[in-house]
């Protein structure tokens, strides 16, 4: 299957001639392609897009603006429901996102990320778009979130939470929970019903590692998550 | 993983079953995956070959394997219907981890000599996603919730052994695409005109970091465009060569930095998956297998003698001499 990718040298000029001169399409002349056969079907994707930028439009512009990060769980279901589909192949490239979120998604990731960007520092920059770290670049993150929310095709744990950054990059992303969609979502959801202080959301994410360290992760279902989650949580500093 | 994270076995009497399970062989596209070791393959490979669990080298080899691992397992205090051993591949950039292959620990001898996983029509996600490899995990784990007692495994899912292998693929070795250094690079790290190079290393030694995104290497845009055209001139090669050269001095010093501020571990097992890790994995690789002793005595290097460790990879640098040689005596005629 063929697909639109972005190479890293291209990715470093558009992203600073964006930055200088505002977004602008990539050309059909300029779009380099990965793979062979016939082309990648990215309807779904260019409509999720199109949705995601309409609704952040409105999202600017209400009471919730301030808080980023839900919006960034909102479009997450989205993105994903538009690209689940694609071979793992395409999904498991950085140069494929790196298309999505400069072809598709740059103003949402402008928007989202906008104090890093105006630091004019690629080193600070840089990493939101060219999805080598996939926990730190926008749209691969979105991506990883909704896979971890969903249930079936509800998507909504993504953003049940307000101003909730600190609990999805800091203690899910990045971490191991983060390949047991049971977990991840069992703290989540703990967090839902009882919000945790920022101490108290470390200290459970530590002893939540602890407990799980010497578990096989992929072999933790539902219930067992619950258990788990609410151990850590139940037993403070260790 | 950091020193602080490493796991804490609270558990005796395990140290058999890990001894036995070490016995059980992982392969891939024929090829043996040594334990805690690394194999890199073509992508073309990757997407086509599949896993097999190899129980023994032979009909009585492997009786002779089930058997003394049932012996352990039960020797270590459990009933043969309360463990299985199973085979988790993961796909690290897709985080997804799958439980490719499991079966009872006592029903074990029913399979044969080669178990093979992850043939066509059931392909487990880590064997499709070959930009992040995959990760597999051979582990004799409990298959339910026991009572609990002090230093026993009591919990579903805990590991009472297990083996781990990485299989990459080349669009994941070291290495670097240089990007050119234009006008504007220039003025966002405020470098004169006439730099010809720009080598940024960070975070080389953490585990958690992807190691393409710890080093990025800027070339002048001209000179990077030379390379381009003219790939395997001499000069070309040379000038290749040299960048390497300079790329893994920059995480070298990185390295040695970052391990003396306390910010990466002292120990080679804790960080091997960083790219400082795979500098040195590579370079105490001996057949295939890492020469773990050779791999810490290099990390121990790269932190107290950083130049001698950069001294190190020039001699293990292939045709590096042949290369400078060849370009001085060509830029000479």
């Amino acid at each position: 299957m063929r697909y639109p990718i972005v190479p890293i040298d291209h990715c470093m000029t558009l992203t600073a001639e964006y930055l200088a001169k505002g977004w602008r399409p990539i050309e059909p002349d300029e779009m380099a392609l990965s793979g062979r056969g016939p082309d990648a079907d990215l309807r779904a994707l260019a409509d999720a897009a199109t949705l995601i930028r309409a609704r952040l439009a409105e999202y600017r512009d209400s009471d919730e603006a301030s808080d980023r990060d839900r919006f960034e769980g909102e479009a997450a279901g989205m993105l994903h429901r538009a690209t689940r589909e694609l071979p793992l192949m395409v999904l498991d490239d950085p140069q494929f996102w790196r298309f999505v979120g400069l072809q598709h998604l740059w103003q949402f990731v402008h928007w989202r990320e906008r104090e890093r960007f105006d630091s004019g520092e690629p080193t600070r920059y840089l990493r939101l778009v060219d999805a080598r770290v996939p926990h730190e670049c926008v749209v691969t993150r979105m991506f990883l979130r909704a896979q971890v929310a969903r249930r079936g095709d509800d998507y909504t744990l993504a953003s049940a939470l307000g101003d909730s950054a600190e609990l999805w990059h800091g203690h899910i992303l990045k971490r191991d929970v983060a390949a047991s969609p049971p977990l991840a979502r069992a703290l989540v959801a703990s967090h839902l019903d009882a919000r945790m202080s920022s101490s108290e959301l470390r200290t459970t994410s530590r002893n939540l590692e602890r407990l799980t360290a010497n578990l096989v992760t992929a072999m933790i279902d539902d219930d067992q998550a619950r258990d788990l989650v609410a151990l850590a949580r139940s037993t403070g500093e260790v | 993983m950091t020193s602080e994270q490493r796991v804490v076995r609270p558990y005796a009497g395990l140290e058999s079953v890990q001894r036995r399970l070490t016995r059980l062989r992982l392969e891939f596209a024929g090829q043996s995956l040594s334990a805690s070791g690394r194999l890199s393959v073509a992508v073309t490979v990757f997407l086509a070959e599949r896993i097999t669990i190899v129980t023994g080298s032979d009909e009585q080899q492997r009786r002779t394997n089930v058997a003394e691992l049932l012996e352990a397992v039960e020797q270590a205090g459990f009933a043969a219907h309360q463990v299985d051993l199973a085979l988790v591949l993961g796909a690290p950039r897709l985080r997804v981890q799958q439980v490719a292959w499991r079966t009872p620990i006592d029903e074990l001898d029913r399979h044969g000599q080669r178990i093979d996983v992850g043939g066509a029509g059931a392909r487990p996600v880590a064997l499709a996603a070959p930009f992040g490899g995959c990760d597999a995990t051979l582990a004799v784990v409990l298959a339910d919730d026991l009572d609990p007692r002090p230093l026993r495994p009591f919990r579903r899912g805990t590991w009472l052994a297990r083996t781990h292998h990485r299989i990459a693929t080349d669009l994941g070795q070291i290495g670097f695409t240089p990007i050119p250094l234009t006008e504007e690079v220039r003025a966002e790290h405020e470098l004169p005109a006439r730099t010809l190079r720009l080598i940024t290393a960070e975070r080389v030694t953490d585990p958690e970091m992807d190691p393409d995104a710890s080093l990025t290497v800027y070339v002048d845009q001209e000179v990077l465009a030379q390379l381009a055209a003219e790939p395997r001139s001499r000069g070309s090669r040379s000038l290749q060569m040299q960048l390497f050269l300079d790329a893994m001095t920059a995480v070298v010093h990185a390295g040695s930095r970052e391990i003396a501020a306390g910010e990466g571990s002292d120990t080679f097992l804790d960080a091997q998956e960083s790219l400082l890790g795979s500098l040195v994995r590579q370079m105490a690789a001996r057949e295939d297998e890492v020469d773990m002793e050779l791999a810490q005595h290099y990390w121990t290097t790269v932190k107290n003698q950083p130049e001698r460790a950069v001294a190190l990879i020039e001699g293990w640098l292939p045709d590096f001499k042949n290369a400078l040689v060849n370009s001085i005596s060509e830029g000479a005629s």
